[in-house]
């Protein structure tokens, strides 16, 4: 094929960050080879042909998966070789095995259409589940349905063999074929459909195979043995790059390798000091595609999830109820420990979604956040049904941000007990839930006793305690020399609230790119902090960080710290203690 | 009479395809005809089938009856229990 310089110029796309990690290679297609089943009656004694034809189908297709189960267990281990199990299983089911023949029997028709026709109904009934994950093992249900197909119609799938390294592209690929191809040659997959839950996307995840999906422009555009980045990391794929582009993505790619090797190795060690206290690491996640990375870069749990982030900006409403729960119990399922801090919608003036925006002359002291919240209580109560509902997939704890007055969290707390006596829910559930105030109000800080008392637990919000103490716009180049995170103003109101956590044993979280820095986590430590929440990246830094400090020596720091005046003094005075 | 059982889901992922894998591995060891519904359902399903098993849809904290009869019906009700019970302490099975 001669190159076109119309068509061979470099593309973007975006997709769903599937499979983490940096992948070059050509495009390699996956069409389709199973056609349509073609539908055929049968004469009566035809019937017993056709079951007989099914069973053997079935029994083919079991023992091809077995062998690629035992392969796929010598390549990648036990850990996810299990997940070929159902399929397994499947193809020995009586409730399918009899739905086919019923088929048969019933329309005397031939085995492809009768498989065809029971895989349909099966499916069917399976568009009742509300649990998203429970759900996605449609798919699973559909595998085995299109491998007994093609069988039966003597085109039984099978992948392509990757002779130069390579990018799958395919509408749609099912999770037993994944696990069907050789990796070697495999550095990237880029499919239609497909969501992170999926046991494809697992498949690609435990090969290491960078996976974006849902990128339907990209499989429209992708010839066959063009020139391929994917991105899985950040859900991109690139056509023709460039030599600049390429340039970028090998750093990329380079930098990944690193974070994986060292990151990982870190990853799974465990968060403690020098001195042998534990903390807990958490992440900040914002957009969907970053739940996969929550596990990898060693975090517990999920410490903070701005739910803001699934209305999108020219959103002319907000999601309905159905749609954010799905969110929500997607962000609890993908926490490690199945516990995720949600905090309700966070938005002022200026960040309002499309037509709901309104004009203040400054929204930072204008209605914003829990103000604008509890003001729009139909918003709130949806918001609160939504978590309610995916809380039965593990635990929620709701954070109420920029809480100044306690009559707001009284106000949220009513409202969560009304919802929770509508939706029926019993004591199990409302155990699952606990509520908790944001501390980054400079307000919220002189009442944090009392916000202790009442809250469940409670959060620091370090980026705007940090811009509201210091009464500074980090945006603001004028005045960026007073985004000081050492600042004495803000040490002493940390203490306060650490203390008010102390005194009332209520679990406190340091959620910002604060403890990022080194020498604001010696003095977070010093502080008494132990719950750090921060985007995934920067978590196995962190944790390398704790595990060279002492709480001994942070605590004697701290006691000098309260005492300086200056941030300058106080950062000089930490570096005492950190250099050897 | 056959054994009867209460249990719950403990898997945060509710009862799928791992679990639901190895539940019916376990089931298909013993002679016994092993049951299952859900505790808010009065329609019993085949724990041998995972069809079956996936389509009760068995999110974390559903309560489960099993209904277990056969000749060898005490030993299949231990181990189909022993299942449950064991994502008490791991959660990696149920």
């Amino acid at each position: 094929m001669s190159s076109n310089p119309l068509t061979d110029t470099e593309r973007h796309f975006t997709g769903l960050a599937a499979s983490p990690g940096v992948g070059f290679g050509q495009v390699a297609r996956l069409v389709p080879q199973t056609r349509p089943p073609l539908f055929i009656h049968v004469l009566p004694h035809r019937v017993t042909l056709e079951i007989e034809r099914v069973k053997r189908a079935m029994q083919r297709a079991r023992r091809h998966l077995e062998g690629v189960q035992h392969h796929f267990r010598e390549q990648v281990g036990h850990g996810s070789a299990y997940l070929l199990d159902p399929y397994i299983l499947m193809l020995d089911d009586a409730v399918l095995t009899q739905a086919i023949e019923d088929n048969i029997r019933q329309h005397r028709i031939n085995a492809e259409w009768a498989v065809k026709r029971a895989v349909e109904s099966l499916l069917a009934s399976f568009d009742n589940i509300q649990d998203a994950y429970l759900a996605q093992r449609r798919d699973d249900i559909r595998d085995v349905g299109q491998r007994l197909i093609g069988i039966l119609s003597g085109q039984p799938m099978r992948m392509p063999q990757l002779d130069t390294p390579s990018i799958l592209f395919a509408d749609d690929i099912l999770p037993t074929m994944l696990a069907e191809v050789n990796p070697t040659n495999l550095n990237g997959l880029v499919t239609d459909t497909g969501g992170v839950m999926t046991h494809t996307a697992i498949i690609a995840r435990s090969l290491g195979i960078p996976a974006v999906f849902g990128v339907q422009e990209a499989l429209n555009q992708a010839t066959e043995g063009s020139a391929c980045i994917v991105d899985g990391s950040h859900g991109e794929v690139i056509l023709h790059p460039r030599r600049a582009t390429q340039t970028v993505y090998l750093g990329r790619r380079a930098a990944e390798q690193r974070l994986r090797r060292d990151g990982l190795s870190v990853a799974r060690l465990p968060a403690v000091t020098r001195d042998g206290i534990a903390c807990h690491l958490l992440a900040n996640v914002e957009i969907q595609s970053e739940l996969p990375g929550v596990e990898r870069c060693g975090a517990q749990s999920i410490g903070l999830f701005r739910s803001e982030f699934i209305v999108s900006s020219d959103a002319s409403s907000l999601p309905d109820e159905d749609t954010q729960c799905a969110a929500y119990q997607a962000v609890i399922t993908a926490s490690p420990d199945h516990t995720a801090t949600i905090r309700t919608f966070d938005f002022s003036s200026d960040t309002l979604p499309g037509e709901t925006r309104i004009v203040e002359p400054n929204p930072a002291l204008g209605l914003h956040g829990v103000r604008w919240w509890l003001a729009h209580e139909n918003v709130a109560k949806t918001q609160l049904r939504a978590i309610v509902r995916a809380a039965a997939s593990g635990r929620v704890r709701i954070l109420l941000p920029r809480v100044t007055c306690i009559t707001e969290l009284r106000a949220a707390r009513e409202l969560l007990t009304a919802v929770c006596r509508e939706l029926g829910a019993d004591d199990r559930l409302r155990r699952r839930l606990e509520l908790g105030a944001m501390i980054e109000m400079p307000a919220a800080v002189f009442i944090a006793d009392r916000l202790a008392r009442e809250s469940d637990f409670l959060s620091i919000g370090s980026n705007d305690l940090v811009q509201y103490v210091l009464a500074s716009d980090r945006g603001n180049e004028r005045v960026s020399y007073l985004q000081q995170p050492l600042h004495p103003a803000v040490l002493a109101s940390l203490n306060l609230v650490v203390r008010a956590a102390q005194e009332t044993k209520k679990p406190l979280t340091m959620c910002g790119e604060m403890a990022a820095q080194p020498v604001c986590a010696f003095a977070l430590l010093g502080l008494g902090i132990r719950r750090f929440s921060l985007s995934p990246a920067a978590l196995p830094q962190l944790k390398s960080t704790l595990r060279r400090l002492s709480v001994r020596d942070a605590e004697q720091f701290m006691a000098q710290a309260l005492t300086l005046d200056t941030a300058h003094a106080i950062e000089a005075c930490a570096q005492t203690y950190l250099k050897p | 009479m056959p054994l009867e059982r209460l249990v719950t889901v403990t898997n945060p992922l509710g009862l799928h395809a791992r679990p639901s894998a190895r539940l019916v591995t376990v089931v298909n060891q013993f002679k016994s005809r092993v049951l299952l519904r859900r505790a808010d359902d009065p329609n019993f399903v085949d724990a041998g089938s995972i069809l079956s098993v996936m389509f009760l849809a068995a999110a974390r904290g559903t309560p489960l009856v099993i209904r277990v009869e056969g000749e060898d019906e005490a030993a299949a009700m231990a181990a189909v229990v022993a299942l449950f019970s064991e994502g008490q302490e791991s959660s990696h099975v149920f």
